[in-house]
């Protein structure tokens, strides 16, 4: 399995205890919001710690509390798209995509850029401020920007709920053909149903921090 | 007048240089608590954040009072200083950028703080799974979202700072041509019953202080009226 995650943590009275495995596809966590799916991500991306559990993504330990693992956010090598995309709003389109390509060296992070920035179809954009575009515009932005630094996995959290439905649909459907043409394993988040099985190859429902066994 | 402000001369440039040095020790060393603050819970946060505003709050000369205790020829830090450096801090130029930075500081890391806590933690989230240290994230997506703050804070400081009397009176004292800034000098000026010493100097420290104000909302304002928050 590409991905296995295995998660165990209390916030309060909600108590979380993930476990899955996924392979290069698409996998969806489906379920009602306060489910525990976002919690879920970031515990992956390595932005909340929890009390116990295991995390593994293309043969890379990120996270084994047991042997005292715990790798940061910063070395996880996960991209993740935030459900209000979170682009650095005082860095152009570019600026943005290029963020994760620090250690670069200059020719390669700019041809890398102009990579993302192809595939996304942003490329007259470059120079503009993440205001200044549409809704779909920044969530492609946010989707170059994730995929830049070559990830191991991409999570996505709620990536088409700050939309409108005509353009849920269509970027539905770039979504899976970007899956299709990057090659890299994702971890969807959504509450929707349809979107889940338009978009995923598996789908797991998640109900009260838990994946629900069908 | 002419000698009025050959007069003024000294003590403005004094407080010019001591605003600014105090302001500069005061971004170096508040912009860390003011993070601290707005994005860490730790033990012991509640008390830091009350003696980082207790200055704010003090008669300046219980200010100066403490750092004379403290820095002063008897105090522990003191006489490491005397060893050290051969002389004591206190009746210094050095002893005056002490107590201005610590009675102007507050202002700062008050204001940095807040701006800091505006700072969605999405972005520097966003920050670290895009690889970026944690060093990085702070110079590259909290301090220019937070710049607003931490130029009001920075402003409000060396305001303040210039304006600055009792601590600095305590500690380095008042001595003209030495440690005499022109706050001080505004004092001896009237008690010497030098009316146009006094009024030049004060109209200097006004207009020195009220640019930078000035300075604070062009620049805060301008982007605020547009909405642009970045």
């Amino acid at each position: 399995m590409t991905i296995e995650v295995s998660v165990q943590h209390r916030f309060g009275s909600f108590a979380l205890d993930m476990a899955f495995a996924s392979g290069q596809g698409v996998t969806a966590l489906l379920g009602p919001s306060g489910a525990g799916k976002t919690l879920t991500l970031r515990a992956i991306a390595g932005l909340v710690r929890v009390a116990a559990g295991r995390i593994v993504a293309q043969n890379r330990v990120l996270l084994d509390v047991a042997a005292r693992i715990d790798l940061p956010a910063r070395e996880r090598r996960v991209g993740y798209v935030f459900q209000q995309y979170a682009l650095l709003p005082h860095l152009t389109v570019r600026e943005n995509v290029a963020y994760g390509l620090d250690g670069w060296a200059n020719a390669e992070r700019a041809a890398r850029t102009d990579e993302m920035l192809a595939l996304v179809g942003l490329e007259s954009f470059a120079d503009r401020h993440p205001r200044v575009i549409s809704g779909g515009q920044q969530q492609r932005v946010a989707l170059a920007r994730a995929l830049a630094p070559r990830p191991t996995v991409l999570l996505l959290d709620e990536p088409l709920a700050a939309l409108d439905v005509p353009l849920r649909r269509r970027l539905g459907e770039e979504l899976r053909s970007l899956h299709e043409r990057s090659g890299i394993p994702m971890v969807l988040v959504t509450h929707d149903p349809d979107e889940a099985a338009r978009i995923a190859d598996v789908v797991l429902y998640v109900e009260q921090g838990r994946v629900r066994e069908s | 007048m002419n000698e009025s402000f050959g007069a003024a001369l000294f003590p403005i440039r004094l407080s010019l240089i001591v605003a600014t040095a105090a302001t500069m020790c005061a971004v170096l060393l508040g912009l860390p608590i003011a993070w601290l603050l707005a994005r860490r819970r730790f033990p012991g946060r509640s008390l830091l954040e009350v003696l980082v505003l207790l200055p704010m709050v003090l008669p300046p000369t219980v200010i100066g009072y403490y750092l004379l205790l403290t820095v002063g020829r008897e105090g522990a830090v003191g006489r490491v200083i005397e060893s050290v450096f051969g002389a004591p801090i206190v009746f210094t130029p050095f002893a005056a950028v002490l107590a201005t930075g610590v009675a102007a500081a507050p202002f700062l890391v008050r204001a940095a703080q807040g701006g800091f806590e505006q700072v969605d933690t999405i972005y520097e989230d966003a920050a670290r799974t895009l690889g970026r240290s944690e060093l990085s994230v702070f110079f590259t997506v909290t301090v220019p979202l937070a710049w607003r703050g931490i130029l009001a804070g920075t402003t409000l400081c060396f305001a303040r700072a210039m304006g600055e009397f009792g601590a600095t009176l305590m500690l380095a004292g008042n001595i003209p041509g030495r440690t005499q800034t022109a706050s001080l000098a505004v004092y001896d000026a009237v008690q010497a019953g030098q009316q146009t010493d006094a009024l030049v100097l004060s109209l200097l420290l006004t207009g020195v202080t009220g640019a930078a104000l000035l300075l604070l909302t062009r620049v805060g304002g301008r982007r605020t009226s547009n909405g642009r928050g970045e």
